[in-house]
């Protein structure tokens, strides 16, 4: 197969529209507070399912865009499948391990990056730990694992089309089928995100009703996601206008959905400009643990790509990920220090920042052996019409709850 | 109500890491530059020597990449050292309406 580019672009666009989606994934995800770690927690702790199900329609908007440009045959289906993984027992144990150790942390790798960039100490020592755990899977985990998948144990060893939901589903990857699978990845998500969102918003408006009038205001802006009690005498454009500027002059935080939307598009983006060029490989977060370790080491004179196993076969020396984790870090910290939220902030606790070291080390571990973060692997695959994602979704709610009761016992 | 605003300026000074921040955000991004430029390229060299082209990324991409880098470079420079320019004369305003 020949394949061809589906806009002729230079490699320096390319990598600069890769870090200007990752400033635009910075900025977007420190100004909502976007988390995923969070959202999975929240349902565990407070019983809310807000956030998750803003999640929910995050994947399902990926999917729906992405989907929609290959069934109508805007971009070829080869760039939803090109760069499809196996998939495997390490999806499932990694996901478990990186849901575990990034609730342990305190963040996912994409709020871990922003929350850096934005001051969080923790975050930083997550960072450090996260690519000592890259280290130490690639010496004692990955000549393991890389036999299984070799060998087929537990694992696909297709990759590619074969793992694409239109040809699992209908053996072809026509328009037609891309168009009925998208709709059924699609859909459900959505409809589930919408469903979930609106009844935990009805159960807070029941309790909040139950405080009773005087209390009601007060409750009401309380909850995040709701808006705040409004004065009847101001009509609702006008304080949609308000906030809408508010939220341009970085007066106030971007709310649950718009932040998801924004997110969706900003993968859909990426999914256009490298189109031909890097396929379906989309937002990657956590590549950073490993290069980001590769390249501390390089003025030292330490190459770990010549003698260390996965470094020496896994990770191109610079890619268009490079640039947008790097971007996205700039992202979140211009954000940050506009909105005046940024400052060094060192927990009081300094229990924290050994549990932020070793939750850190198992995200490290964790996304190795999963191939991929919750935004690299997870969210990624959604829009690559794949079913990793899915396995990842579940390890990852079953890590996350795991630490949710660890952390009660604590 | 002039002695009120006083008394708030003395209370609140501007705070130095609004200051610095810009000004490490345009180092950051001179150090990423040149660290691409000296230490990838090398890396890049020793793949292609030691045949291993599973790392090795061909000349028109890392070349790509460099000079994207350096486009990103020169914006994230002017635009911190704007950001640090603002800063430090809202910190002198400051120091000024406190002393």
């Amino acid at each position: 197969m020949i394949l061809q580019p589906v806009f002729s672009e230079s490699w320096a666009l390319i990598f600069g529209l890769f870090g200007l989606s990752g400033f635009i994934l910075g900025w977007v995800a420190q100004r909502g507070n976007y988390c995923f770690v969070n959202a999975m927690t929240s349902i565990f702790t407070t019983r809310s399912f807000e956030r998750f199900g803003a999640l929910l329609i995050l994947f399902g908007l990926t999917a729906l865009g992405t989907g929609l440009l290959v069934a109508f045959g805007l971009i070829p289906p080869v760039d939803q499948y090109f760069n499809n993984y196996f998939a495997g027992w390490y999806i499932l144990v990694g996901s478990f391990i990186f849901g575990f150790g990034a609730a342990l942390a305190g963040g996912c790798n994409l709020s871990m990056l922003y929350r850096a960039s934005s001051g969080y100490v923790q975050n930083w020592i997550e960072l450090f730990g996260m690519m000592i755990g890259t280290y130490i899977f690639a010496v004692a985990i990955w000549p393991f694992q890389s036999y299984t998948m070799e060998n087929g144990i537990l694992s696909t060893s297709a990759g590619g089309y074969v793992e694409y939901l239109p040809y699992v589903l209908f053996h072809s990857v026509s328009n037609m089928a891309v168009y009925i699978t998208t709709m059924i990845v699609a859909l459900p998500l959505l409809f589930l995100g919408i469903y979930l969102q609106m009844r935990t918003r009805s159960k807070w408006g029941k309790s909040v009703s139950m405080k009773g009038p005087g209390l009601s205001a007060v409750g009401m802006k309380a909850l995040p996601g709701l808006p705040g009690p409004s004065a009847p005498s101001i009509p609702s454009g006008l304080r949609l206008k308000q906030e809408a500027k508010d939220m341009l002059l970085l007066k106030k935080p971007y709310g649950t959905n718009l932040s998801t939307v924004i997110l969706a598009l900003d993968m859909i983006f990426v999914f256009i400009v490298g189109a031909g060029y890097t396929f379906n490989y989309l937002v990657i977060t956590s590549s950073d643990g490993g290069r980001f370790f590769e390249y501390i080491l390089m003025p030292l004179g330490i190459n770990l790509f010549t003698n260390t196993p996965w470094f020496n076969s896994s990770l191109p020396i610079v890619d268009p990920s490079t640039l947008m984790v790097v971007m996205l870090c700039i992202g979140a910290f211009s954000a940050s220090f506009l909105s005046g939220d940024f400052k060094i902030r060192i927990p009081k606790d300094r229990k924290r920042l050994a549990i932020g070291f070793v939750g850190g080390m198992l995200v490290g571990i964790g996304v190795r052996m999963a191939l991929g973060c919750n935004v690299g692997l997870m969210w990624t695959n959604f829009g690559q019409l794949g079913y990793d994602g899915y396995i990842f979704l579940g390890g990852m709610l079953a890590g996350v709850y795991l630490a949710v009761k660890v952390q009660e016992k604590l | 109500m002039e002695e009120m605003e006083k008394s708030k300026s003395k209370a609140k000074p501007y705070p130095v890491r609004r200051v610095i921040g810009p000004l490490v955000l345009s180092l950051f991004a001179i150090a990423w530059y040149q660290f691409s430029k000296i230490y990838l390229t090398g890396a890049d060299n020793i793949a292609l020597s030691k045949a291993n082209f599973l790392v090795y990324v061909p000349p028109d991409q890392l070349q790509g990449y460099l000079e994207a880098t350096t486009w990103i470079c020169y914006v994230v420079v002017y635009v911190g050292l704007m950001m640090f320019w603002v800063s430090l004369v809202k910190y002198v305003q400051s120091k000024e309406a406190g002393s």
